[in-house]
């Protein structure tokens, strides 16, 4: 069962998410902010993907987070898709330098639909 | 004694004095004829004198009067040298009579402009004393100088007049030159009197102005040894000039010149008030006494004597009286007729009657001989003095209508220059008036105009900013690299079309500050199109950049705030109708379906309300990089598929194999989105939509066409604007935002590309959008569309 670490603040979005996921079979860890998000990731460094929005609760934002996790050796291989409202041109740019796998809008995208790229993604077989 | 011998002794005696008496009474007569013939010429030489003084008054008066008239112009009184110098050529070029070295002296008393560009930058002092007199003058009444020798001309008389500002105030003189060498050649010169007579001009310290020997000009007439060794009493001499000079009277002399007696007549002319100069008529005695003989005067005069004398001691007594009485009735005709002529009648004869053996009559007829030549002398030179008034009056004439003509020109550029300075305080005005920045640079990038707000803005005043490189002044960056970023400048000196400053862009002042600024720079063109220099515009934008990118954060917060309930809205109804809550029946689906409809509606609103505000505040950006058109082309109709199958409609596409072009794939995919999109909503069921993407020339046409409803003709106008929707549609769809095409519209304004429509009501409609074959190009900014 694919572990799925996914940093939603807004709690409304967050239920959705995890209610989708738990459905089609994952499991997930829920997270609010960078900091609470980091310290789940090393409770379980087996986690196989990460769902991440860009602003968080707390100082530091889903670029923050990210920075934390490609600068670190244990997490740096776990595949990232953000899923934001915040959609300018140049956040995306820094995120996918970053290292993120892919970016949607939320209210352009459907849940299923992303849910089905994190499939291919973790069978090694992405779009 | 024998009575015989007492008369003849008486005979004798009576002869004796009688003789005596003939003897004295012809002496008289020469002495009278003499005295009034020296008198008369005396006459004519004071009047020529006067005539002489005329021209030369005419001369110097006319030059004040012409110099007074060019004083007033307004480029004259202008300190800029070269609107000056122009004047000043114009205004020579125009004068009939051409004034010698035409000069403008300023306060420092130095030629800052002249004809003759060897006096430019002279000292004027150095030339004489008469521009201190009239700079020291509390009234700076005109001046006239003495006799100068300016650099690059022969010697001259100098007349300066004063020049006063529009606040009355005296900035200086204008002055120009009469040449004494023109003067002597053309007036003076020429002018003859007798065979021995001629002119000279003194100035009131008795340097000769004009003597027929010109080696003799610019020496002084009191003082010169070699002109002292001709004149024996030049000191008598010299004394007349003084006395016409000073008193204003003319004075004669006759003085020994080498040996030979002249008579010289001094005329005073009225240079200025407290200046007097001395025209000097001389004519030689000798010719005077020439004349005398020439006419047979002296001969006849003798033959008297002797006939008288012998006659005295041949015959009686009756005849001595009776040759008393006839000699002394004669006499007497001819001094009444002396008398007559000496008063100016020169047609008066004494027409003796008699054989032509008498004396008396043979005195009588050289007498009238004589008068006759005195008359047709009087007639010879008042015929002169004639000729010297006519060419006088021709002088004076002519200097009337040159002085008319530079009226005229003055008139015409006083026109020209009232015209000029309405434009230049017009423009003046316009630019003070400017809340903007404004500066003008020649074409060598030189500061030639600065407003206040530009010194305000820049700390630099205008005095340290006019005539400065502009780049020494005012510096221009990015405010993201410190780059220079004043290329703006150049692109508008050498493209002559109007640039504008690049995004970013800081003005660097004088503490060292950085003012965000923003405008552009406009080339100046003249009137064959060349450009000579360019206006730049630019203001302080600091506060509209707080502004904008405060708006940009707030419509960037709000439109991820509408976002985050539509994104809820949107997954909640999804799960429901996946039926991750339970099996739902058909209506329920049908209602929530409905609900995630409007909602994907909303989403599309919000992206197109932030897309606008983008583009309204110029901030988004086009970021072209190598795509195949039609791929972005097909991959919207793909996703278009299920309305197009919905509605039962017909596809056609025909795409041509185009290479890879530069498009920004966002801004290329919303402009196909709207347009199909568009094309298969208001088009009925059934209906046929066709998309083409074609070459042509060095563009891509895209066209799509359809069947649909069309654009009413009345409002095809108004279709691009933004909330626009068509009122036939309207009724139809109530899907739509009245945005599609004002975003399609401004994506192909703001990269290179153009589009426009044909469309019938009920019939359909076809859009024709155009991009270089080249594709787009790039825009800075900082947000995409999306």
């Amino acid at each position: 069962m694919a572990k799925v670490l996914v940093v939603e603040d807004s709690l409304g979005l967050q239920k959705a998410i995890i209610s989708k996921l738990t459905q089609e079979g994952f499991e997930v860890i829920p997270s609010v902010a960078s900091q609470e998000a980091m310290q789940k990731l090393e409770e379980n460094p087996d986690t196989d993907f990460i769902w991440l929005d860009h602003y968080l609760l707390g100082e530091e934002t889903g670029l923050d987070f990210i920075t934390h996790v490609k600068g670190n050796e244990k997490f740096k291989h776990i595949p990232v898709f953000l899923v934001s409202n915040t959609a300018t041109a140049e956040k995306i740019k820094t995120y996918m330098h970053l290292g993120i796998d892919k970016y949607y809008m939320k209210s352009n995208i459907s849940l299923k639909e992303i849910i089905e790229d994190v499939k291919n993604l973790l069978e090694g077989n992405p779009k | 004694m024998n009575k015989k011998i007492k008369i003849i002794i008486l005979i004798f005696v009576l002869v004796v004095i009688s003789r005596f008496i003939t003897i004295s009474i012809i002496n008289n007569i020469r002495s009278d004829i003499s005295t009034n013939l020296i008198s008369d010429y005396q006459k004519h030489e004071e009047a020529l004198g006067e005539q002489v003084a005329h021209i030369v008054e005419a001369q110097v008066e006319n030059l004040r009067e012409k110099l007074l008239i060019i004083a007033d112009n307004d480029f004259i009184k202008n300190s800029d040298p070269t609107l000056c110098k122009d004047a000043l050529q114009g205004i020579y070029e125009v004068l009939d009579t051409k004034i010698g070295n035409l000069g403008r002296v300023g306060l420092d008393k130095k030629f800052y402009c002249s004809i003759n560009s060897a006096l430019v930058g002279v000292d004027a002092t150095t030339l004489g004393t008469y521009i201190d007199d009239i700079f020291n003058d509390p009234e700076h009444k005109p001046v006239t100088s003495r006799i100068i020798s300016p650099p690059g001309a022969g010697f001259a008389i100098a007349v300066h007049v004063p020049v006063f500002n529009d606040a009355q105030e005296f900035v200086g003189t204008i002055g120009g030159a009469i040449y004494l060498a023109e003067l002597n050649e053309t007036y003076l010169r020429n002018v003859s009197i007798g065979d021995t007579g001629y002119v000279i001009l003194l100035d009131d310290d008795g340097t000769l102005l004009s003597h027929p020997q010109k080696e003799l000009i610019g020496r002084n007439f009191f003082n010169d040894s070699d002109i002292r060794k001709t004149i024996s009493t030049i000191d008598e001499v010299t004394s007349k000039v003084q006395e016409a000079s000073d008193k204003g009277i003319p004075t004669t002399l006759q003085y020994d010149f080498m040996g030979s007696m002249k008579q010289a007549t001094f005329v005073p002319i009225h240079i200025s008030e407290e200046r007097r100069w001395v025209v000097g008529v001389t004519l030689s005695l000798d010719e005077i006494q020439d004349d005398l003989v020439a006419i047979g005067i002296e001969d006849n005069l003798n033959k008297v004597t002797v006939v008288t004398g012998f006659f005295a001691a041949l015959v009686p007594f009756l005849i001595l009286i009776y040759l008393i009485l006839s000699v002394f009735n004669v006499l007497g005709r001819v001094n009444r007729s002396l008398n007559k002529i000496s008063t100016g009648d020169f047609s008066e004869r004494i027409k003796l009657k008699g054989p032509k053996r008498d004396e008396l009559v043979t005195l009588s007829n050289s007498f009238d001989k004589m008068a006759a030549e005195l008359q047709s002398f009087n007639e010879d030179m008042q015929a002169k003095v004639q000729h010297k008034t006519e060419e006088l009056s021709e002088k004076v004439a002519e200097l009337e209508k040159t002085k008319l003509a530079t009226l005229n020109i003055l008139e015409d550029l006083e026109f020209e220059k009232d015209n000029l300075k309405e434009e230049k305080d017009k423009i003046d005005t316009i630019i003070k008036s400017i809340g903007d920045a404004v500066f003008v640079v020649d074409k060598d990038l030189k500061i030639i105009l600065y407003n206040n707000i530009a010194a305000q803005l820049s700390g630099f005043s205008a005095e340290e900013a006019v005539g400065k490189y502009y780049k020494d002044v005012l510096k221009f960056i990015s405010e993201e690299n410190d780059k220079e970023t004043d290329s703006f400048v150049m692109d508008a000196l050498n493209k002559g079309t109007i640039a504008a400053m690049a995004n970013h862009t800081v003005i660097v002042t004088k503490k060292g500050d950085r003012i965000p600024v923003s405008d552009s720079a406009a080339p100046i063109k003249n009137k064959d199109g060349q450009v000579i220099g360019c206006v730049v515009v630019f203001r302080d934008v600091s506060k509209e950049r707080e502004v904008d990118r405060a708006k940009t954060e707030f419509v960037s917060l709000a439109s991820h705030q509408l976002r985050t309930p539509l994104s809820a809205i949107s997954w909640y109804a999804e799960m429901l109708m996946d039926g991750d809550a339970g099996e739902l029946n058909k209506q329920q689906l049908e209602f929530l379906s409905e609900i995630y409809q409007g909602n994907k509606r909303m989403v599309a609103l919000v992206n197109a309300l932030l897309n606008v505000s983008r583009i309204d505040l110029g901030t988004f950006a086009v970021e072209p990089i190598p795509t195949k058109i039609v791929e972005i082309a097909e991959s919207v109709i793909k996703e278009l598929q299920p309305q197009i199958e919905t509605k039962k409609q017909k596809l056609k596409t025909d795409f041509d194999d185009l290479p890879e072009m530069n498009l920004d794939v966002n801004l290329t995919r919303i402009i196909f989105q709207n347009l199909i999109s568009n094309a298969v909503k208001y088009t009925p069921d059934e209906g046929t939509v066709t998309v083409k993407v074609k070459k042509k020339d060095e563009q891509v046409v895209i066209t799509v066409s359809d069947t649909g409803y069309g654009i009413p003709k009345e409002q095809q106008e108004r279709i691009f604007q933004k909330l626009f929707r068509a009122d036939n549609v309207r009724e139809k769809e109530a899907d739509g935002t009245g945005l599609g095409l004002y975003i399609v519209k401004a994506i192909l304004d703001n990269s290179g590309g153009d589009i426009n429509f044909v469309s019938e009501e009920n019939k359909g409609t076809t859009f024709t959008a155009t991009l270089p074959i080249t594709g787009m190009a790039k825009k800075d900014g900082t947000k995409g569309l999306s």
